[in-house]
């Protein structure tokens, strides 16, 4: 198609021209450039209202399951330290034990046993002497804490009249076996309790080991408040310190006994806040 | 200046060093086309500083979708394209382009015979700028871009006939035009050689 000589005079001239743009333009250019980029490497953190209150959101949620699990690890830790109590216990328990096999078993072989049933002291020798013959009976049926638990719930309602009578006796005893048995010094609620059962057990010893099966449980609710207030003690004592080493040293413990090890708390320090709650629940 | 030029001797050199996103060949491409591409943003955009604007949005769309050149056809008939539907975007939002069908049919029948030597760049663009801004989107797309009558509809969402009819008017008008400033350089240099005498 051949072209309009119109078309083909500006086609020609037009085609090849220039218009020298000002040198502003390039400035504008570049700084037009730049905002591009920006908008491109800042395009998240323009959003800031909304990443704000994401982040406000991520928080709390954080918070709150870092306390649950907290508030469950420091039951956890309470049932932990139970056991290891248990077997203090079973120490204490062992004895009466070892007692009640001489009394039902036939291999008793002293007579001297049944009148000792009347007098501690005489009892607690016999027990002394006795041990290491029973020691293989007693491998064989070993006293774990469990099982004990485990009857727990039927027994405990028929006995919880008789607890509060044992109560207040064995105060005095407790300090002394609590030192032997434990190295917590805040045990002593869980041990009142075990050393209750001593006396009872001069008198009746079939009842006095029906009654161990008994208070094991109230031992374990015991223990487990005054674990809780222990833990709580721990974290409201610890960050007053809020030296960077007690920090340390407690996530070092946490992960010692096998407990999620808060990294969280190096940043902001959700410690602070979780004593506050537990502050707060407490009062 | 020298340096730069000697660093992209090849444009496919340039355009390479421009999909990197590399500041000196994007000078380098700006220093060489601004002109040229001014002139073709003018030509749509009568006032020079809107046209300045067009030219850096334009730009900026060509450093942007370099990635998209891929060295089929010249690299400026790319950016010349680029450019025209910057300044065809530009006149969209910001001015209708009326397409202005009662405008007066030029009275006389063409006549070719004009000295074009005589007319300068300048006086083209200042003729074309007087055309209606139908007249000369039409007629820049068609007489200059090259587009053809069904790209133009399509582009400016009119029907073909229009485009063709607006082609049609606006070379009659600027034929006056040109007609008119060759008469005014005939009399003034009329009168310079009778001042001579």
């Amino acid at each position: 198609m051949k072209k309009h000589p119109i078309d083909k005079l500006f086609a020609q001239k037009l085609k090849e021209a220039e218009i020298k743009p000002r040198d502003e333009a390039w400035d504008k250019l570049q700084l037009r450039m730049q905002q591009n980029k920006k908008r491109r490497i800042g395009g998240w953190w323009q959003q800031g209202p909304w990443l704000a209150a994401a982040g406000v959101c991520l928080l709390l949620v954080a918070g709150w399951l870092t306390w649950r699990a907290n508030s469950s690890n420091e039951t956890h830790l309470a049932q932990h330290t139970h056991s290891t109590k248990a077997k203090a216990i079973e120490k204490q328990v062992a004895p009466k034990d070892e007692i009640k096999m001489e009394v039902d078993a036939p291999l008793a072989e002293q007579d001297q046993v049944a009148a000792a049933l009347n007098k501690s002291e005489s009892i607690k020798q016999m027990v002394r002497k006795n041990t290491p013959n029973t020691a293989p009976e007693l491998k064989s049926a070993p006293v774990s804490p469990q099982p004990m638990v485990a009857t727990l719930p039927d027994v405990q309602k028929a006995d919880n009249q008789a607890k509060p009578e044992n109560a207040p006796e064995p105060i005095v005893e407790s300090p002394r076996i609590i030192a032997q048995t434990s190295t917590h010094p805040e045990i002593t609620p869980g041990a009142k309790t075990v050393v209750l059962q001593l006396p009872e057990l001069k008198e009746t010893l079939v009842a006095a080991n029906a009654k161990e099966t008994i208070v094991e449980p109230r031992i374990k609710l015991d223990e487990t408040k005054s674990m809780s207030d222990e833990l709580e003690d721990d974290i409201l004592n610890k960050p007053r310190k809020s030296t960077r080493m007690a920090k340390v040293w407690k996530q070092l413990k946490n992960a010692k006994n096998g407990e999620r090890v808060d990294w969280d708390e190096v940043g902001f320090n959700p410690n602070k806040m979780l004593a506050k709650a537990t502050g707060k629940e407490r009062n | 200046m020298v340096k730069i030029l000697q660093l992209f001797t090849s444009e496919a050199q340039l355009v390479k060093s421009l999909q990197k996103g590399d500041a000196k060949a994007q000078r380098h491409l700006y220093e060489k086309y601004s002109g040229r591409l001014l002139a073709v943003c003018v030509r749509y955009i009568n006032d020079k500083m809107e046209a300045e604007d067009v030219l850096i949005e334009g730009f900026m769309k060509i450093f942007d979708r370099i990635d998209q050149f891929k060295g089929e056809g010249s690299f400026e008939g790319w950016m010349r394209r680029l450019m025209t539907n910057e300044a065809l975007m530009y006149l969209r939002t910001k001015r209708h382009i009326e397409v202005d069908l009662d405008a007066p049919e030029a009275q006389h029948l063409p006549n070719y015979e004009w000295a074009d030597a005589t007319l300068e760049v300048d006086d083209l663009m200042a003729v074309i700028a007087k055309l209606p801004t139908g007249y000369r989107t039409v007629f820049n797309l068609y007489a200059i871009e090259g587009y053809s009558h069904a790209e133009i509809a399509e582009q400016l969402g009119i029907t073909e006939s229009t485009s063709k009819s607006q082609l049609h008017r606006a070379r009659a008008l600027l034929q006056d035009m040109i007609k008119e400033i060759e008469d005014l350089n005939q009399t003034a240099e009329a009168v310079k050689s009778l001042k001579g005498k």
